[in-house]
């Protein structure tokens, strides 16, 4: 039966090859930890993101759109099991690259631009320990875009590995890029740069390279959860092109060419307007004039099972 | 068609195929990248942080510098390769040292719009601070094959477009010169270079080879460590003389306004990067606009950036950012040094691009280059921004860097900066 279904076999190969290097162990309450790798799969509108590659209908009025740069952080990752509502995190593996503590990078891009960097990391990497009543074949899994106010703005020269990316940082005192997406619209005409830059905002201090004194007003961290995932099978979607639906990528708003390309999560862009809450955050902080959707309602669009 | 690989694989839709793999790689490895990794455990003694005691110390808050496995420092490398660096008969003519490109005072540029080499020709671009070199994710303006200084140091020595240094045929006589030093090329007064060799390198059998002589000068170049400017010390709250003035240009040079900080980024101010802690390959490149000949993206034919590595169109024009630290000391700027002050650096990131204009053979604007940085998007400053934004430049200079003394020319040949002590 296997021969006529890759993918049950791909997930029995799979299976086998992540318990034959775990370590599992049952504890006395019956709970077993188990080797996960969350996987994670960069597209646009659908397409299989290619660095470098122009993406046809992105965002409104349909315009061609050249992603050169796609890379994110994440932190507490989890299992959310709907049946009793319990939480079992993910203890991830300390890799010394990718993961430290609770935060994982994911990176999409293999240095197209000559911006970034060629290694590439698609999966979130750990162990779960469940009781036998959790299916890991049919869950909720869950994590938090963005970093913990903790770790967001440490400083990058001793930070470890993937706290010292060059290309996330932003200052101290506003931390890092929780996402970092780069492109241009229409790359052959108005080559207009637009681009996604994530991360906290109101972080108050009186030095832009020093930690803020005190907690940013505006984390913009959000909790997304994906439902109906087997942990050992199924990808995680990640598609800015349903984030810029409403957005021309052809055009940077506030200012024409020299204003701030794309949303980098400042106040007053309106191309925030519309994006902030599809990454279910809202952009009530940024607005210094006029209205906008504060919140979007199907929740976030960035993340979703493939 | 007989092959080894089952059918299903075929059948299976390719993303599938990526799926098992990723999971073939992370089921029990570390990672499934290959992340660059040196053995600390087998570092020299030779860096210590802050306080440490270690020869050199470095500034509070700085990475250790990543050691290549096969060029472990000692601090008679350190101080064989100071020797070496300001020595003008290792050039093959006994006209220039790698100094007189690299001036103390000047944060070891030389001031020129490009650099003249010892046969007397003009290179095609301007010469690098030294200042941090450990740190850079790659040497050059735009090279992503040197990867580090004791390639950088072949580079020099053996530059054939233009002549550097001139060891290209000559390195037997070359290399003579350092075991057998002649007292006449010195006045009389030769460095005891053998005996420097034999305390440098007493593990290489062949005391005297390109590779024990690039690495005494990549050890000299690794303590080129520059770190406690005024506005490290304010970071650290030590007394400095930080001006409010440049305090407001720190705040604009950190802003979205300008942009700057990206491409400018981290403790060295470059993005790209490279020491101890870090696990990426982080060489990158950006076009700033500087040209755009004739509408088609190209920059003038002895500077087509890191196209003339990679031979791809879209990188024409892209050099790597370097570090702005010491800046105010090392004009002109830009690879080819065509921008004479940081008052038109201003000018140009401002317009978003520099317009060169007919009958130039340049002529063209830069703000219109296809391979134009997304970050270099122009932005309006006024009067008053533009001086605390350069005071913030001045901030970043390290007087205590442009005045030590074991970076300092021990021949006397190159006077320090005339306000050092």
């Amino acid at each position: 039966m296997y021969l006529n279904n890759p993918l049950l076999l791909l997930v029995a190969a799979s299976s086998i090859l992540l318990s034959a290097c775990s370590d599992d162990d049952t504890a006395a309450t019956g709970t077993a930890a188990k080797d996960v790798a969350i996987q994670f799969a960069a597209k646009i509108n659908g397409a299989d993101f290619n660095c470098g590659q122009t993406y046809p209908n992105v965002g409104s009025g349909s315009h061609d759109y050249k992603v050169n740069d796609f890379r994110m952080y994440l932190h507490e990752a989890h299992i959310h099991d709907d049946a009793t509502g319990n939480t079992y995190p993910i203890e991830l593996t300390q890799d010394g690259t990718w993961q430290l503590d609770d935060v994982a990078m994911l990176d999409f891009e293999d240095n197209c631009s000559t911006n970034g960097t060629p290694e590439l990391n698609t999966q979130v990497r750990g162990s779960v320990s469940t009781p036998a009543t959790v299916d890991l074949t049919a869950t909720e899994v869950c994590f938090t875009l963005g970093l913990p106010a903790d770790k967001n703005h440490i400083d990058s020269a001793t930070a470890e590995s993937p706290l010292n990316a060059s290309s996330m940082l932003w200052a101290w005192q506003v931390g890092r890029k929780y996402i970092r997406i780069d492109g241009f619209g229409d790359p052959t005409t108005t080559n207009m740069p637009f681009n996604l830059h994530l991360g906290a905002q109101g972080c108050p201090g009186s030095s832009p390279t020093a930690p803020p004194d005190s907690a940013c007003t505006v984390p913009n961290t959000v909790e997304v959860c994906i439902d109906n995932f087997n942990v050992a099978s199924s990808v995680v979607a990640v598609d800015p092109g349903f984030v810029f639906e409403a957005n021309d990528v052809s055009v940077n708003l506030n200012g024409g060419p020299t204003a701030r390309p794309g949303c980098m999560s400042f106040i007053d862009d309106d191309d925030c307007k519309e994006i902030m809450p599809r990454l279910g955050l809202s952009y009530d902080y940024g607005l210094t004039t006029g209205t906008a959707p504060s919140t979007y309602a199907a929740g976030q669009k960035l993340f979703s099972k493939e | 068609m007989r092959t080894f690989f089952p059918a299903y694989l075929y059948e299976t839709r390719a993303e599938h195929l990526i799926i098992l793999a990723s999971l073939v790689l992370a089921g029990c490895s570390d990672s499934a990248t290959k992340p660059i990794q040196q053995d600390t455990a087998n570092r020299s003694a030779v860096f210590g942080e802050c306080g440490s005691g270690a020869p050199v110390e470095l500034p509070c808050g700085f990475p250790l510098p990543r050691e290549e496995d096969n060029n472990r420092l000692n601090m008679a490398r350190v101080e064989l390769g100071r020797f070496m660096f300001y020595d003008r008969n290792l050039s093959f003519n006994k006209t220039q040292s790698c100094a007189d490109c690299h001036l103390q005072e000047k944060a070891f540029t030389d001031g020129l719009t490009v650099s003249v080499g010892s046969a007397g020709h003009p290179h095609s671009r301007n010469a690098m601070s030294m200042t941090n070199v450990v740190y850079n994710g790659t040497m050059n303006w735009a090279n992503n094959q040197i990867i580090n200084l004791q390639q950088q140091a072949l580079a020099v020595i053996t530059n054939e477009e233009p002549i550097e240094l001139g060891w290209t045929g000559h390195d037997t006589e070359m290399l003579a010169r350092l075991s057998s030093p002649s007292a006449s090329d010195y006045n009389g007064n030769a460095p005891d270079y053998p005996a420097m060799f034999a305390a440098a390198f007493p593990d290489e059998a062949q005391k005297f080879s390109l590779f024990t002589v690039t690495s005494a000068f990549a050890a000299f170049g690794s303590i080129m460590i520059s770190g406690d400017s005024d506005f490290d010390k304010e970071q650290r709250a030590e007394p400095n003389n930080m001006t409010d003035a440049a305090k407001r240009g720190r705040e604009l040079f950190f802003s979205e306004q300008l942009e700057c900080f990206h491409c400018h980024a981290g403790f060295n101010f470059s993005d790209s990067v490279d020491h101890d802690g870090i696990r990426f390959t982080q060489n990158s490149f950006h076009n700033n606009a500087l040209y755009n000949i004739g509408g088609t993206g190209l920059y003038p034919s002895d500077n087509h950036g890191l196209r003339e590595f990679t031979l791809r169109a879209e990188d024409e024009g892209k050099f790597r950012a370097p570090t702005l630290r010491n800046i105010a000391l090392t004009a002109p700027y830009m690879h080819d040094g065509s921008i004479a002050t940081l008052d038109e650096v201003i000018d140009h990131y401002a317009r978003g691009g520099r317009e060169i204009l007919p009958p130039d053979p340049n002529a063209g604007d830069g703000a219109l280059n296809p391979n134009r940085s997304g970050l270099v998007n122009g932005f309006v400053i006024t009067a008053n921004e533009r001086l605390d934004l350069i005071a913030f430049f001045e901030s970043l200079t390290d007087w205590k860097f442009i005045c030590r003394d074991d970076l300092s020319d021990p021949f006397g040949n190159i006077q320090k900066h005339t306000l050092c002590p």
